[in-house]
């Protein structure tokens, strides 16, 4: 218990560790972090499978707040990717960020990114879930505006946090309505319920889309897309975490997690895949036209990651977690070469790179690797997941399968024309430095997980998750997929640096990136109009208040009558009260003091009488007693 | 020949008298603790004539005089601790002495 306790408290206290003593340490605290994302990968494998850390945060009524750390396959599954990413991508940043100023900060924001992936994926409470999810946008906006003073750099944050806080809104009503319906933040428990057919189907529906607008917003989903490929202006690291395991694979997980949900809710589902469809084909399509490396990768995140839509709108969760794992393990090493290449070679502009190959040559063959993992050429991870994806296509409909087959010409388009305009052809830049070891060592662990992820993990998948496997796939359509993954890849290195598709990709993204600011600028509208209501609002208010102070003037007025009168009998009260006071200080006064002058005088002869003499006593005693006897003898006679 | 009433009466007044006189003129505690004894005989010796001459078979006077007497034991007992207590302290029995009270 204790171990599923630390796996995701270790990277947080490593963000405290190395913000406190970051400084003094030779790597700027990137021990630390390190260190915790490996403890946190063999807490993983120590602990048992259903282990479990629930307690109750307070009731309410009749709700009740947990707080829990939940050890399922699906979480266990999520949890290690997240952990091997960060210690792949964390190794790297060990090498990135020597000599660079503020490396305990960049750490302790990156262990804090890593920590609060982690509670956000073991999390069993929808209350958990939520904090952590907010705490991963946080941590992303701290990441991304770490070159604050870098101009755009502020600019991009802020639309990464607002961007994704408006799908945040969405998840933040849809666990309120979990709650209302089931009474407490369980996540076990709302999938029991649906399993049970305890819940109507409107709220649930209801509910499913609210947690979609959530995931679309931490996914880049469309129509959320925006503020990823701005964000590629934060450090490279910080990139190949949120576009593998941190950031954006939280949107997919949250499908994962509550897929029940969407289950039972058809309509949501089918807005899953539409929206996966809309996104992964016009991402796709720009990452084509694209010119900044970094970029690529980043609209190449968008389509991959529509691609996981695609398939869980479709019914296939295991091959678009499947596709999860190899996706994040070929995008950070995408990355992070793609980082290699901006540090040595000082640019990441496509028309300003080439052959880079020799200079280069292991960053090179990571980048090529990944690259071919991504266009999905077998042995590679992509091609087996993709493949996955393709089979849960193809026994849903023919158009969803030629979509796919689609797609995979896309990636291999933009990802060949990226490798060919970096890594090959006339040689740009001429003064070209090495990476340091850490970042090859990163490099190396992460290409490694996306060149045998592939295999490892097909067919195993099934047993591991308790998701239904996939049917095999038609050996034609592995066929078609594959020519279409090389055709891809021979027409994008041809293109080079070059648009593949002409004007069309550059076109799209402008149009795009206005129409995703749409939901800002609607934002806007409404606050403006909620002015106009609140401009009339408080034009009522203002007459409510003039009228209420008219009738205030009136009473005023009759109060002051009233008070006049008050005034002339408090007056007379008064004069009688001080005529009876001199009164009293003429007579009774002087009357009492008289008085008083007559008892101390009397007192002063009676004292006299206290002799002291003990005979006297006796005799005044019996001369009392005597007296007493013939006045009573006197009036007995007479 | 039988003693009247008058000749008990006279002797209790006498007695009486002479108590009230030590009381008041003595000075010494112990002859006023005396005097006081001597009191208390001459209230007792007024009871049993009454009761001999007046109401012989009632016993009451009886009862009375030997609550008398046994006032008296006690009162003498405790009036002579206080008196040894008090000499104790100042070294003599005159009560003139004793006028703390009236400062």
């Amino acid at each position: 218990m204790i171990v599923l306790l630390a796996i995701p408290a270790l990277p947080l206290l490593a963000a405290l560790a190395a913000l406190r003593v970051g400084r003094r340490m030779p790597w700027g605290g990137g021990e630390f972090v390190v260190g915790a994302a490996a403890l946190s990968l063999i807490g993983l494998m120590l602990v048992p499978d259903g282990a479990n850390l629930s307690a109750t945060w307070f009731e309410s009524g009749g709700f009740r707040l947990t707080v829990g750390l939940e050890f399922s396959p699906l979480t266990w599954f999520v949890a290690t990717l997240v952990a091997s990413i960060a210690l792949g991508v964390g190794i790297y940043s060990l090498g990135y960020m020597a000599g660079k100023a503020d490396r305990p900060r960049f750490f302790a924001e990156l262990g804090l990114f890593i920590g609060a992936m982690l509670v956000l994926v073991l999390s069993s409470s929808l209350v958990i879930l939520f904090a952590a999810w907010e705490l991963v946008g946080l941590a992303s906006y701290l990441l991304i505006g770490f070159n604050y003073a870098e101009p755009g750099a502020p600019q991009a944050a802020a639309k990464a946090f607002l961007m994704t806080r408006i799908g945040d809104v969405g998840l933040l009503l849809g666990w309120l309505l979990a709650l209302t319906l089931t009474g407490t933040t369980e996540i076990d428990a709302l999938i029991g319920a649906l399993g049970q057919q305890q819940l109507a189907p409107a709220p649930v529906a209801l509910m499913a889309f609210l947690m979609l607008a959530g995931a679309i917003g931490k996914s880049a989903q469309l129509p959320l897309t925006g503020w990823l490929p701005d964000a590629m202006i934060g450090p490279t690291p910080v990139s190949a975490l949120l576009h593998s395991a941190t950031m954006v694979a939280a949107g997919v997980f949250l499908v994962l997690r509550l897929y029940p949900v969407f289950e039972a809710a058809p309509g949501a589902l089918a807005a899953v895949f539409w929206i996966g469809a809309a996104t992964a084909l016009v991402a796709g399509v720009i990452a084509t036209g694209e010119m900044d490396l970094k970029r690529v990768l980043a609209w190449s995140t968008a389509s991959q990651l529509g691609e996981m839509m695609i398939a869980l709108g479709l019914g296939g969760p295991l091959a678009a977690s499947f596709h999860l794992a190899a996706h994040a393990a070929f995008k950070s090493t995408l990355f992070l070469a793609a980082g290699v290449v901006q540090e040595e070679a000082g640019t990441r502009g496509l028309d300003r790179l080439g052959g880079l190959i020799r200079a280069l040559p292991f960053t090179g063959v990571v980048f090529l690797i990944a690259g071919v993992a991504l266009a999905g050429i077998p042995p590679l991870s992509g091609f087996w997941s993709e493949e996955a994806i393709l089979a849960t296509a193809a026994r849903q409909s023919f158009g969803a399968a030629l979509l796919i087959v689609a797609l995979i010409f896309l990636a291999g388009t933009y990802i060949g024309r990226a490798a060919s305009a970096t890594f090959f052809g006339e040689r740009r830049p001429d003064d070209v430095g090495k990476p340091a070891w850490p970042m090859k060592a990163g490099m190396a662990l992460l290409a490694l997980a996306a060149a045998s992820l592939g295999w490892l993990l097909s067919g195993r998948l099934g047993s591991i998750l308790p998701f239904s496997a996939e049917p095999d796939l038609a050996s034609a359509w592995r066929a078609f997929a594959l020519v279409a993954a090389i055709l891809g890849l021979a027409f994008g290195a041809r293109r080079s640096s070059a648009s593949a598709f002409g004007v069309l990709p550059a076109k799209l993204r402008a149009g795009l990136m206005a129409a995703t600011e749409w939901p800002t600028i609607a934002t806007m509208r409404i606050s403006q109009l909620l002015n106009v209501v609140e401009a009339a609002l408080d034009r009522v208010a203002q007459g409510i208040a003039k009228g209420s102070s008219v009738i205030a003037g009136t009473t005023h007025s009759a109060e002051r009558q009233f008070d006049a009168v008050a005034e002339l009998a408090a007056g007379g009260v008064w004069r009688l009260a001080q005529n009876s006071e001199r009164a009293e200080a003429l007579g009774f006064a002087r009357g009492g003091d008289a008085l008083a002058i007559d008892i101390v005088g009397i007192g002063e002869r009676l004292r006299t009488l206290q002799s002291g003499r003990l005979y006297l006593y006796t005799l005044a005693l019996f001369v009392w007693a005597a007296a007493a006897l013939v006045a009573g003898g006197l009036m007995l006679w007479l | 020949m039988i003693v009247p009433l008058t000749a008990y009466l006279i002797v209790g007044a006498i007695l009486f008298a002479i108590g009230v006189y030590t009381v008041i003129a003595q000075r010494a505690a112990v002859m006023i603790l005396m005097g006081i004894e001597v009191l208390l005989n001459a209230i007792g010796l007024n009871i049993i004539a009454f009761w001999r001459f007046t109401a012989p078979t009632d016993y009451s006077a009886q009862i009375f005089a030997i609550l008398i007497i046994t006032i008296g034991a006690i009162e003498m007992a405790i009036g002579l601790a206080l008196v040894m207590l008090l000499y104790r302290q100042r070294q003599t029995v005159e009560v003139d002495a004793y006028a703390e009270l009236k400062r």
